[in-house]
């Protein structure tokens, strides 16, 4: 009787160590594949960056040292192809380049005023928005990822198969002046909350509802 | 037991059904106040069609279910509306049926989202969408405590809830579920008292305001006609032109 209990338990500690592991494997995968979706956007971004230089070069030719330091910075983070740290160091340079050449186009109205600049201005910031995206994503599977590499009993499998934390993707800074967008709910907005609740982590009063309700505010 | 204690018993019942079929009455008449006070249009019953065809899978429950006091603004051509549902159901052994009541609202997306669950915790399961699976945390602790999120499909649920979207859920008060699905996003909760359902269908409006613009990016809305309409409908959609089409 006591050996088939034993044999039993084997059988389960198998079991369970082969769903760890499979577990493992998938989530790698899914590592991979955020990396690559993160990879897409960058190359959306890189191959932006032309059109760019050369229409801002059209209306402001003397920025010479702007439009190279764009140039080299882009030629850097297209040719980084190391771990997600170290792409993560070669996007800075590149984002501050970026950042100084759309501040130059700031000067002339006339290249604000262009219909193709504007394409690509919106394009650059429609890429940007995926770009966080593909970031938070990967980010999110790889912090799934290194909790269960370190965590009981799955570190057993991981150190067993050779399953290492990877690497986050965090760049500082962004192309947007100021940084990423700020939210403010102290301000009146259309949050809402709700009377007598208890326990509630609303903090807006919202407008009387025997009242006419007010015009929709526009977004933050 | 004795015919007395049937009589009381009787009375009681009859007196607790009196009780509440007064309290519903007087809701619906707050409600139809609220309502004209608020320029909003209102309605006892559904006119709308399409009530029971909405993508989630609490409109298909019950024995018998029902929409009622609906609520909706018809000036700004806003599709936002709120609305009482209802549906029955038999459980336990004895099969006795059970009446539960949802207070809703639902507004349209302009993309074409896959299934998403944004719950608080402990919100019963016949509220929620997608029941077991794996549970997705994200980059706010804060908001990880608060609520459980399933989705079909993580990055959709990533590029949805940034993180001033989460900051606007958090703001909704502890009830509240979020659904979303095809294209449409469903705040649903318990039976709210009258006023509350005012700010439920302002709640929901407001949400679709914080839905980031990148989803439209990632997920673009379904083709509504043309050649793609077949495809899509038969679960095979894409973008790219086949057979006689191209």
């Amino acid at each position: 009787m006591g050996i088939w209990i034993v044999l039993g338990v084997l059988v389960l500690v198998a079991i369970g160590a082969v769903v760890s592991y499979n577990r493992f494997i998938s989530q790698k995968n899914l590592v991979k594949d955020a990396w690559a979706n993160i990879d897409t956007e960058l190359r959306r971004r890189y191959d932006l960056i032309p059109n760019l230089v050369e229409t801002v070069r059209g209306y402001a030719t003397h920025e010479k040292e702007v439009f190279e330091n764009v140039t080299k910075a882009r030629a850097m983070a297209t040719s980084a192809t190391g771990s997600p740290a170290a792409q993560a160091a070669a996007e800075g340079p590149l984002i501050a380049a970026l950042r100084e050449l759309l501040a130059v186009a700031e000067a002339y109205p006339d290249l604000k005023a262009n219909q193709n600049f504007l394409a690509l201005q919106a394009e650059l910031s429609n890429t940007e928005d995926r770009l966080q995206t593909a970031r938070r994503f990967y980010n999110a599977n790889v912090r799934d990822f290194n909790r269960r590499v370190k965590q009981f009993p799955s570190v057993l499998i991981a150190s067993m198969f050779g399953f290492k934390e990877e690497e986050f993707f965090e760049v500082e800074e962004t192309i947007r002046e100021g940084g990423p967008p700020q939210v403010n709910f102290s301000q009146p907005g259309p949050s809402v909350s709700f009377e007598g609740e208890r326990g509630s982590e609303s903090s807006v009063t919202p407008s009387d509802p025997t009242q006419t309700p007010p015009p929709d505010r526009p977004d933050d | 037991m004795t015919s007395v204690t049937w009589i009381a018993i009787t009375i009681v019942v009859v007196v607790v059904a009196a009780w509440r079929a007064r309290h519903r009455r007087d809701r619906q008449r707050q409600l139809m106040l609220l309502c004209t006070r608020a320029s909003l249009e209102f309605s006892t019953f559904d006119p709308f069609s399409d009530t029971t065809w909405l993508p989630f899978r609490l409109f298909g429950r019950g024995t018998s279910r029902g929409t009622e006091n609906v609520v909706w603004n018809d000036h700004d051509g806003d599709d936002a509306r709120a609305f009482d549902y209802w549906l029955e159901e038999r459980t336990g052994e004895d099969r006795m049926p059970v009446i539960r009541r949802f207070s809703c609202a639902i507004v349209a997306l302009p993309f074409a989202c896959r299934r998403l669950d944004v719950a608080p915790h402990g919100v019963a399961d016949e509220v929620r969408e997608l029941v077991g699976g794996e549970r997705l945390d994200l980059e706010l602790e804060s908001f990880n405590r608060r609520f459980d999120v399933r989705a079909d499909d993580r990055r959709f649920a990533v590029a949805f809830l940034d993180q001033r979207m989460m900051r606007a859920t958090m703001t909704l008060p502890p009830r509240i579920s979020i659904l979303v699905n095809e294209d449409r996003m469903l705040l649903i909760s318990s039976l709210l008292p009258a006023g509350e359902v005012l700010l439920l269908l302002e709640a929901a409006r407001a949400m679709r305001r914080h839905v980031p613009q990148v989803v439209a990016s990632l997920y673009p809305p379904r083709p509504t006609k043309g050649p793609h309409e077949d495809r899509w409908l038969q679960g095979r959609w894409s973008p790219e032109p086949i057979g006689d089409d191209v």
